[in-house]
């Protein structure tokens, strides 16, 4: 993993809100195929710190570059051209439009065709729309109407749509939330399958440890906009900073009972 | 059954006329016009005195009166002689007076649009007692004056006009509207539409304010109503299959994408309002092409057109029909415009009743005219569209 070359580069990242300082000089690397949790309890700058990455906020001050070229102060569908490829907590999809239809849209923008008024366009990149679909199991409902989707699936249907521009990195804002048990954990080995045979980074939040443990290379841990550990899940696992402000009384006590275990 | 203009040379007003003013201008015309309205035509036969140029003041000034005074009394002679020879006048007026002035600009702005099918110039010989005229410059002047008769200059034609200051104006205010969404968007429009209509009231000059603009009326090879209805058809036919057209396209995928998720557009490289700009532009050309069409229907365009109420017939056609469909506003503008000619033959409170109507059609059928059309016809065919499930599987979020 630490040859692969470096996708996503922030540097000293900062925000304030009046007096409050939201993010406060963050910094960290993430390489192509490699999948990075973003955690820290509410309020700790998580939704700020991934509004700056995707470009709908902007930081007061350090640098983000993706492979090597500034996005500080792009907007999102600037930075989506540079190859980044998003999922939203709540989904944000087409619901007027089929599934097929909604993995389309992407495409026809990817394809530079958006002020096209005169092809057909359900005949605008099928093949390519219906080859994410199927990527993500969803081929048997290229014609149902978005709207009629149960939400797992719609969950799916971004991860089709974030991968339209054959993004080099992903941004997941809390990929799993709203989602039944067993359908997170097929969300995320699905996401994890494609992230390593595309070499595509992956950034997620999330507030499901047993999603960020089972499925994450590496943790960031943010507390107060400050980021106070980051490493790999048994690294951050057993940080004491991390326990005491963030993790709580039973992965303190999980810990303890593997270390113990092991010793 | 034509419509006929018909008048004959104006008399001076100096002094009673001889024989051959009667005989050589007058009668005939009289006989034209009687014969005409025999044969069923309607028809129009006007007069007057002339009562301007110089022989009008220098006969004035020797009979010792104001120019006023003696052409009243002259006026007066001169009525009374046709009525006496029993020409069939249907008015007799005066040059002087103020309709007239009025009426001149007037006729002279339709005669140039309505393509009438008959104009009768009457001419007298008064130029004989002018002593350098000869029968070759005579003749010259009448060809010269029945060929500018014949090209009547044609007005700057609303059909180019229309689409084109409908397609610059939605730029202009498209601009701005882009910036909003939603409520805010729907809302500036409408101030535009003020802005507009305000302007059009009060710059007299141009729009004639209150009185609005007349005899605006289709080229001659457009003007009868056949081929004006025809025309207006195939065009209507032609910016539908269009839009359609559009809508079905990749552009048309995109702005159904910006109406349906701001976040996901911006997020898979959609610049929104780029899109709802380009989208604001057409549908200002199309109303550019509605508006002139509506120009020479009605031969008048008056400020009101601009007024939100004529927006909002618009928007209540496009609920009625059904939105997010292209059928639904041409079917919701027949039923509109058809209910509200019906009710108004059918009862006092036909707007009441219209109201009613539409606030019953938004409320039971949100998806309009088109929309249950739609669904009867799916559930016609055992496919009706199964009911969202959206939420079926959220949990509550931790």
């Amino acid at each position: 993993m630490s040859t692969s070359p470096v996708l996503l580069s922030v540097e000293g990242l900062s925000k304030s809100y009046g007096g409050i300082h939201a993010v406060r000089d963050v910094s960290f690397e993430l390489r192509a195929g490699e999948i990075l949790a973003l955690i820290g309890p509410n309020g700790a700058g998580k939704s700020t710190c991934f509004d700056m990455l995707n470009g709908q906020n902007v930081a007061d001050s350090g640098r983000i570059r993706l492979l090597g070229a500034e996005t500080t102060g792009k907007k999102p569908r600037e930075i989506w051209r540079m190859g980044v490829g998003r999922t939203f907590q709540i989904t944000a999809t087409f619901a007027t439009m089929t599934v097929r239809e909604n993995v389309q849209v992407p495409l026809i923008s990817y394809n530079g065709r958006l002020f096209d008024a005169w092809s057909s366009a359900p005949k605008v990149a099928v093949a390519e729309a219906e080859r994410l679909l199927e990527l993500v199991g969803m081929g048997a409902y290229a014609e149902r109407p978005c709207g009629e989707l149960a939400y797992g699936d719609l969950k799916r249907l971004e991860l089709a749509v974030a991968l339209a521009n054959q993004p080099k990195l992903l941004l997941m804002d809390e990929p799993t939330a709203g989602m039944a048990p067993r359908e997170r954990i097929e969300l995320m080995r699905l996401t994890a399958t494609i992230a390593r045979e595309q070499s595509i980074g992956v950034l997620f939040t999330e507030h499901d440890m047993d999603v960020v443990f089972e499925h994450a290379d590496r943790i960031l841990v943010l507390n107060r906009g400050t980021l106070i550990a980051q490493g790999s899940p048994r690294e951050v696992r057993a940080n004491r900073e991390v326990q005491a402000v963030y993790l709580g009384e039973g992965l303190v006590y999980d810990a303890r009972h593997q270390e113990g275990a092991s010793a | 059954m034509g419509r006929h203009l018909i008048t004959s040379a104006l008399p001076y007003i100096n002094g009673v006329k001889h024989l051959g003013n009667l005989v050589g201008s007058m009668l005939p015309a009289d006989v034209y016009a009687r014969h005409m309205r025999l044969r069923g035509h309607e028809v129009l036969f006007i007069c007057a005195t002339d009562e301007h140029g110089t022989p009008a003041e220098l006969a004035a000034a020797a009979a010792g009166l104001s120019v006023a005074d003696y052409c009243a009394e002259q006026h007066e002679i001169q009525a009374d002689l046709a009525r006496r020879f029993g020409l069939s006048f249907d008015h007799f007026g005066r040059s002087s007076s103020a309709q007239n002035a009025e009426l001149t600009r007037h006729f002279a702005e339709q005669l140039r649009h309505r393509a009438p099918d008959l104009v009768v110039l009457a001419y007298g010989t008064n130029e004989a007692v002018e002593p350098t005229l000869s029968d070759a410059a005579y003749e010259r002047g009448l060809v010269d004056l029945l060929g500018r008769v014949a090209r009547a200059t044609p007005s700057a034609s609303c059909l180019l006009l229309g689409p084109l200051l409908g397609c610059l104006g939605a730029a202009v205010f498209g601009f701005f509207a882009v910036q909003l969404t939603g409520v805010y968007f729907a809302m500036l429009t409408l101030a535009f539409a003020q802005i507009v209509w305000s302007i059009a009231f009060q710059w007299v000059e141009v729009t004639g304010g209150d009185n609005g603009i007349l005899g605006v009326w289709p080229e001659k090879w457009a003007a009868s109503p056949a081929r004006f209805y025809w025309l207006s058809l195939g065009l209507a036919a032609l910016v539908v299959a269009g839009l359609r057209v559009m809508v079905f396209s990749p552009f048309g995928y995109a702005l159904r994408a910006t109406r349906d998720s701001l976040l996901r557009s911006e997020a898979v490289g959609i610049n929104a309002k780029r899109i709802q700009w380009t989208a604001f532009v057409v549908a200002g050309t199309v109303a550019g092409i509605a508006g002139a069409l509506f120009a020479y229907l009605k031969g008048s365009v008056f400020p009101d057109t601009l007024g939100i109420s004529l927006s909002v017939d618009a928007l209540v056609m496009v609920l009625l029909g059904g939105i997010e469909t292209v059928m639904g506003p041409l079917v919701g503008a027949m039923v509109y415009k058809a209910l509200n000619i019906w009710l108004i033959s059918q009862t006092d409170l036909s707007k009441l009743v219209l109201g009613g109507f539409i606030v019953l059609i938004v409320v039971a059928f949100p998806k309009g005219i088109v929309g249950v059309l739609e669904t009867l016809r799916h559930r016609h065919h055992g496919a009706a569209p199964k009911p969202a499930i959206l939420t079926s599987s959220i949990e509550s979020a931790e």
